[in-house]
């Protein structure tokens, strides 16, 4: 649109250019210039689309007598892989060895676990493993292991990426996150309207190493801090129903990108 | 000299065993609960109510009755408690509770509605008030905090609507029930020997 917009100006000021009596061959190259200019403009346009990218920063810390853990949910799409996936050595590239990364297998209603050994290295399926956006994982950080910065970065989920995102839940024990990396209120999401009655959501509270919990009755309200709850960006949750699988499609919470 | 080092490693074995020994366990109502004629909502009026909710520990296979001000009897504790009236069944939202292990059983109970104008007061809670006794669960020895073990206070079978019905009431506390006796007994010294 911006590009048809310069190429009509340009196409005016070049009549009122003929009109004052300069030669064609000037005009010509006057549309020409703007042509290139809009087209530069053009895909300016389109680059900056794609380049939206962030980052949240989680810190990571052992427990100093126990381990700690930390439960998130990466929120953003990759830059690099074509299916949207993340490679877990990445992802956690700055965590301590003999740290330990659990993501959940709805299927199997287990964890699948991936560990870094003592010289830093990421074992067997671990080196290769990915994880999705909005897939939940839990990180075990040694009980010694100083202060790290994680950084779950990458592309912004934008109007053409993602304007929504399916997801799902298992019978049972679902891990998942907010797909969107924006601080929103749990009864603003889709979510909460489609998940089955009596279920819990369950939010790590990492400084008090244990979780938040939050529910559904069963008339379909959200009880209690349920109601003002706040879904942080890479907060990873545990949704716990016994009823049968259900999904929906989660909208983006922004207009931009 | 051997059998003691022995037996202090045994004993450090265990302490180490003990230590990491925990009751970690989501405990929740979340259908919430109904007056003893299984139809009205046990906080009326609501807002303007609350109820008394308590979670339970037992070292034996039955349920105490209640005592006044939701007091237990028996060998029982009271693990947590707290005061709901998200709505007017009484609904209980999930909440974690962590502590050492003990074997033994957990269940959870909650009273009918009491005023709650200017604060709920267990003092509100007296003789005959209707309250309900969740299902015993026995307690599991559960270290891992990111995978707690569950209790619903809801499982008995309701007919009708959503929601257990509150099917209990609170007995006199014991030193009651003595003067009562006593009371009794003199009445009945005094008209045998009236005749």
């Amino acid at each position: 649109m911006p590009f048809i917009l310069v190429l009509t100006v340009c196409m005016v000021e070049g009549k009122l250019i003929n009109w004052m009596g300069v030669k064609m061959k000037k005009v010509v190259l006057g549309i020409m210039v703007c042509v290139a200019l809009a087209a530069t403009w053009a895909v300016g346009q389109q680059v900056l689309s794609k380049n939206a990218v962030g980052y949240v920063k989680v810190d990571m810390e052992g427990g100093g007598t126990k381990p700690n853990l930390y439960l998130v949910a990466h929120p953003f799409e990759s830059l690099t892989d074509a299916n949207g996936l993340h490679l877990v050595s990445n992802v956690f590239a700055a965590v301590p060895n003999n740290t330990i990364v659990s993501v959940w297998d709805p299927i199997g209603q287990g964890y699948v676990q991936y560990g870094r050994d003592g010289r830093g290295t990421w074992l067997g399926a671990a080196a290769t493993a990915k994880i999705s956006r909005s897939q939940g994982a839990f990180v075990r950080i040694p009980s010694n292991a100083t202060q790290r910065e994680v950084f779950l970065m990458g592309e912004v989920p934008d109007k053409t990426t993602a304007p929504s995102q399916y997801m799902s839940r298992a019978e049972g024990l679902t891990m998942i996150g907010f797909p969107y990396p924006v601080a929103t209120r749990l009864t603003n999401t889709v979510m909460a309207q489609a998940l089955p009655n009596n279920t819990i959501i369950s939010v790590w509270d990492s400084a008090a190493q244990t979780y938040v919990q939050y529910g559904k009755d069963g008339r379909g309200n959200w009880l209690g801090a349920a109601a003002t709850a706040e879904l942080q960006p890479g907060q990873g949750m545990v949704i716990r129903n016994t009823n049968a699988p259900n999904s929906w499609w989660e909208t983006k919470p922004y207009s931009w990108p | 000299m051997k059998t003691i080092i022995t037996a202090m490693l045994v004993l450090l074995a265990m302490g180490v065993t003990l230590a990491t020994a925990d009751i970690n366990v989501s405990w929740s109502g979340m259908n919430g609960f109904l007056m003893n004629n299984d139809s009205d909502p046990i906080l009326n009026p609501w807002p303007g109510q609350s109820a008394l909710v308590q979670l339970i520990f037992t070292p034996n296979n039955w349920v105490e009755a209640a005592g006044p001000g939701g007091a237990v009897l028996g060998d029982e504790v009271v693990l947590d408690w707290k005061w709901v009236s998200d709505d007017q069944w009484g609904s209980v939202a999930p909440q974690i509770y962590t502590a050492a292990f003990q074997a033994g059983y957990i269940y959870a109970r909650i009273f009918a509605g009491v005023d709650d104008s200017g604060g709920p007061s267990t003092g509100d809670i007296t003789f005959n008030h209707w309250y309900y006794a969740g299902p015993l669960d026995a307690t599991i020895d559960n270290t891992d905090p990111s995978n707690p073990d569950y209790y619903f206070m809801n499982r008995n079978s309701s007919g009708g609507g959503i929601g257990d019905p509150l099917d209990l009431r609170v007995i006199p506390e014991p030193t009651s029930m003595v003067l009562a006796a006593l009371g009794g007994l003199v009445l009945l010294i005094r008209r045998r020997f009236a005749r």
